[in-house]
C-alpha cells in the first residue's frame, strides 16, 4: 500500500515538475525545434519552390559555391588564429589577478565592462583608430613602420581579431579565474615544500588541472566568435574585404535577396558543425573524469 | 626575496593597468568626443586627416542640447527600445523561472534529452535559429512587427539554463520544510527559490537586458521599417549622418547598460561562472 | 572600508535616480521646445485657374507666396520630404522663380526650378531660412 502512495506521489511529483517545465519547452518546440525542421525539409527542396525533393543537390551546390568556400575559410581561419589568441590573453591576464592583490575585485570588473558596451557605440571609436589617417597609422608613422590601410584590406583580418579580444576576454578572464580558483592551494604549497620553482609549478600543476575548463573554455570561445559577426557588419558593412567574409556575411547577405534555400542549407551546416562541436566537448569532458551533468 | 616580489607585483599592477586602460579607452574617448564642439568633430574625424585627441580643444554641450532637449525624437526611441528590452526580459524572467525550477528540482521522463537540447540550442550562433524564426514568421506574417523580435527573446532558452544551475545548488531541505508548512509548489517557487537564487535571477536579468539592448541583428532581418529600430542599430544609422551627434546618442546608448552594469556587477560575474559546464 | 561601500553605494542610487528623472523630464520638455522651435508652415500647390483671361495650368500660387531675395530676384518656399534618420520629415528649399503675370491675388510663376506638384509656403514668416526643418499646418 505505501509501495503504491509513493509512486503516486512521484509521479505527481514529475509531473508537476513537468508543467512547470511546459511553457519553456513549448517554447523551444514552436520557435526554435519546429522552425529547425521545416528549415531542414526546405534544405531538401528545389529552389523555385515546388517543392520536390532534391536530395542532397542543394547541399553539393552551396559547398561548390565560391562564396560559401571563401566563407567558411575565413570563418575557421577565424577561430584557428582569435580562439587560441584571446584564450591565451585571458589565461596571462587571469594568472596576473590570481595573485589577488588589492585591486583585484577592481580590475576583474573593469575587464568584464567592455562585454556590456553595445557595440554601434564602440565602432566609433575603432573607426576612427583604424581609418587611414587615424591613430593607429599616426603611432606607427612615429615609430618609424610605415602606415598601411587597416579597414579595406586584408589587415582587416587583425582589426577583427583585436576587437573580439577585446571584448570577449573579459568573458575568458572570469571563466579562467575560476578554473584557477579551484585547484588546491595544498598542491602549490607542496610543491614549494618541495623546492619546485614557478615555471615548473605552473607546468606540472596548474596547466594540467585547468585542462577540462579549458575545453568548455575554447568551445564557448569559438561560439562567442561567431558573435563577432555584429562588430564585422557594423565597421565593414554587408560586403567587406575579402579576408574577412565569414559565414555570418554569407548567411547575411542570402537574407538580403531572399534566397531561402541557401540559407536553409547554410544554417543546417553550421548547425551540424556546431553541434559535432559540442559533441566532441561532451565526450572530452566525460573522458577527463567529471562527474554527469 | 621580499624587493624582488614586491617588483613582481609592481610589474603586475602596471601591466594590469595598461589592459585595463585599454578596456576603458573606447568609452572614455567616446564620452569626451561628445562633449566637443561640432566644427571640431568634422574638422578632426571626417574630413581629411584624422586628428586625434582626447581633451576636447572647444568644449560645448550642443551636442547634448539637441540630443535631450532640441529632437524628442532621441529619446523616444531610447525609451522604445527600453520598452522592448524590458518586455522581453519580464517574458524571460517567468519562462526562465518555471522552467529552471523544472529542470533544477524534479525529474520526469525525457528530462535529460530535453536538457540536453536546451544546451544545444543556447550554443548555437545566431545565424541558425535566425534563419527557421524567420521562415516561419513570414508564413505567419509577423515580420516586421515587434513580435518577432520579442517572441523568440523571450523563448530563448539561456535563462532556463542559467537558473537551472543556480537552482540546482539550493538546498533541497529547504524545499522539504516549506512542504511540511503546507506551501504548493508555486509558493515554494515565489517565495523561497527566487529569494533564496536571487543573485542569479540578477545575473539573468543583466545579461539578458545587455543582450537585446544591444542586439543588432534580429531587428535588422526581422524588423523592415527602419524607424522601428532600437536604439543599438539606431546608433549605426546616425554615425553615418551626423558623427558629433552620434558620439552624444553612443553616450545615450551606453548609459542604461552602464547603470546596470555598476548595480549588478557581481551578479554578471557569477552568472558567467555558472554557465561553467564544468 | 564598510561605510566606502554604503557611500558609494548611496552616490550610485542618487546618480540613478537623478539620471531617470533628468531623462524623462527630458523627453517633455524637448517635445516642448521642438514644437516651439520648428515653425508652422501652410503650403499649398500650384493650381489651374485663368489670370487676365489666359489660362494657366499648375502654375499659379498666391502672391502671399513670392517674396524678393537678394538682386531683387523673386523666390518662393518649396516643401520636400526626406528621409531623415526618424522617418520622413519636411525641410524648405529656396527656389527661384519668374512671375509670368499676376493679378491682385494670385502670381503665374515660371521657371524650371519649381514643378506643379510642389508644395509651396503661403505666408512665409521673414524668420524662415533655407533647409529649416518644418511642420505643415493641418489644413
Amino acid at each position: 500500500m505505501n509501495k503504491m502512495k509513493t509512486s503516486k506521489l512521484a509521479r505527481k511529483e514529475s509531473l508537476t515538475g513537468f508543467l512547470f517545465c511546459l511553457p519553456s519547452i513549448i517554447g523551444m518546440l514552436v520557435f526554435f525545434v519546429v522552425p529547425f525542421c521545416l528549415c531542414l525539409y526546405m534544405s531538401f527542396t528545389e529552389s523555385t519552390g515546388n517543392g520536390r525533393f532534391m536530395g542532397l543537390k542543394n547541399y553539393a551546390e552551396v559547398l561548390k559555391s565560391a562564396a560559401f568556400r571563401l566563407a567558411a575559410g575565413n570563418t575557421l581561419k577565424f577561430i584557428v588564429i582569435a580562439v587560441p589568441a584571446i584564450i591565451l590573453v585571458s589565461l596571462f591576464i587571469a594568472l596576473l589577478l590570481y595573485k589577488k592583490l588589492r585591486g583585484y575585485h577592481f580590475f576583474r570588473t573593469l575587464f568584464v565592462f567592455p562585454l556590456v558596451l553595445p557595440t554601434a557605440s564602440v565602432v566609433l571609436f575603432f573607426q576612427i583608430i583604424f581609418a587611414e589617417t587615424g591613430l593607429l597609422n599616426h603611432v606607427l608613422e612615429f615609430l618609424g613602420i610605415t602606415p598601411t590601410e587597416w579597414i579595406n584590406s586584408p589587415n582587416a583580418f587583425y582589426v577583427l581579431v583585436i576587437l573580439y579580444i577585446w571584448k570577449n576576454s573579459g568573458y575568458n578572464i572570469i571563466l579562467s579565474l575560476s578554473a584557477l580558483n579551484a585547484i588546491p592551494k595544498s598542491y602549490y604549497e607542496a610543491a614549494d615544500i618541495d623546492g619546485a620553482s614557478k615555471s615548473v609549478q605552473f607546468f606540472k600543476i596548474t596547466f594540467p588541472l585547468i585542462m577540462p575548463y579549458t575545453f568548455f573554455i575554447t568551445v564557448i570561445s569559438i561560439i562567442n566568435s561567431f558573435k563577432s559577426f555584429r562588430e564585422a557588419f557594423l565597421l565593414f558593412g554587408s560586403h567587406p574585404n575579402k579576408s574577412i567574409y565569414m559565414l555570418q556575411h554569407f548567411m547575411n547577405n542570402n537574407f538580403q535577396n531572399l534566397n531561402y534555400i541557401r540559407l536553409a542549407v547554410g544554417a543546417i551546416m553550421i548547425f551540424i558543425a556546431i553541434f559535432l562541436l559540442i559533441l566532441i566537448m561532451f565526450r572530452l569532458r566525460v573522458k577527463s573524469g567529471d562527474t554527469e551533468l | 626575496m621580499k624587493k624582488k616580489s614586491k617588483c613582481i607585483d609592481i610589474i603586475i599592477y602596471a601591466v594590469l593597468i595598461l589592459f585595463g586602460a585599454a578596456a576603458l579607452f573606447p568609452v572614455i574617448f567616446i564620452a569626451a568626443s561628445s562633449l566637443m564642439d561640432e566644427s571640431e568633430v568634422i574638422r578632426s574625424y571626417v574630413v581629411g586627416d584624422m586628428d586625434f585627441h582626447i581633451i576636447p580643444r572647444s568644449f560645448s554641450l550642443n551636442g547634448y542640447l539637441e540630443v535631450f532637449l532640441y529632437t524628442p525624437a532621441y529619446l523616444m526611441k531610447f525609451w522604445k527600445s527600453m520598452l522592448l528590452s524590458t518586455v522581453i526580459l519580464a517574458g524571460q524572467l517567468v519562462i526562465s523561472c518555471l522552467g529552471g525550477y523544472g529542470f533544477a528540482k524534479f525529474s520526469f521522463r525525457g528530462k535529460n534529452v530535453i536538457f540536453f537540447f536546451v544546451i544545444i540550442l543556447m550554443m548555437m550562433p545566431l545565424q541558425v535559429t535566425l534563419v527557421p524564426n524567420y521562415i516561419v514568421f513570414e508564413r505567419l506574417g509577423l515580420i516586421g512587427s515587434y513580435a518577432s523580435v520579442i517572441l523568440p527573446g523571450v523563448f530563448s532558452t539561456f535563462g532556463v539554463f542559467l537558473l537551472t544551475q543556480f537552482f540546482s545548488s539550493i538546498p533541497n531541505s529547504i524545499i522539504e520544510a516549506a512542504k511540511l508548512d503546507g506551501a504548493n509548489q508555486i509558493q515554494i517557487l515565489c517565495r523561497i527559490i527566487v529569494p533564496y537564487a536571487k543573485s542569479g535571477v540578477a545575473s539573468l536579468c543583466i545579461l539578458n537586458f545587455i543582450d537585446t539592448w544591444n542586439m543588432v541583428e534580429q531587428p535588422l532581418i526581422f524588423l523592415k521599417d527602419s524607424t522601428k529600430y532600437p536604439l543599438s542599430v539606431f546608433l549605426a544609422n546616425v554615425s553615418r549622418e551626423n558623427l558629433s551627434i552620434s558620439f552624444v546618442c553612443g553616450i545615450l546608448a551606453i548609459l542604461p547598460v552602464f547603470l546596470l552594469f555598476l548595480y549588478l556587477k557581481d551578479s554578471l560575474i557569477s552568472g558567467i561562472e555558472n554557465t561553467n559546464l564544468k | 572600508m564598510r561605510d566606502k561601500m554604503t557611500v558609494a553605494k548611496r552616490i550610485l542610487n542618487i546618480f540613478t535616480v537623478a539620471v531617470v528623472i533628468a531623462l524623462l523630464s527630458c523627453t517633455f520638455i524637448s517635445k516642448y521646445v521642438f514644437d516651439m522651435r520648428t515653425p508652422v508652415v501652410s503650403v499649398v500647390k500650384p493650381a489651374s485657374m485663368e489670370i487676365n483671361g489666359e489660362m494657366y495650368y499648375n502654375k499659379v500660387i498666391p502672391k502671399s507666396a513670392v517674396f524678393v531675395g537678394s538682386e531683387s530676384k523673386k523666390y518662393v518656399y518649396v516643401v520636400r520630404e526626406r528621409n531623415g534618420l526618424f522617418g520622413n520629415e519636411f525641410y524648405l528649399v529656396t527656389a527661384e522663380i519668374t512671375v509670368n503675370a499676376e493679378n491682385e491675388e494670385y502670381a503665374v510663376m515660371g521657371g524650371r526650378n519649381v514643378s506643379g506638384n510642389d508644395n509651396i509656403v503661403i505666408q512665409p514668416d521673414s524668420a524662415l531660412e533655407s533647409t529649416d526643418v518644418v511642420r505643415i499646418a493641418a489644413e
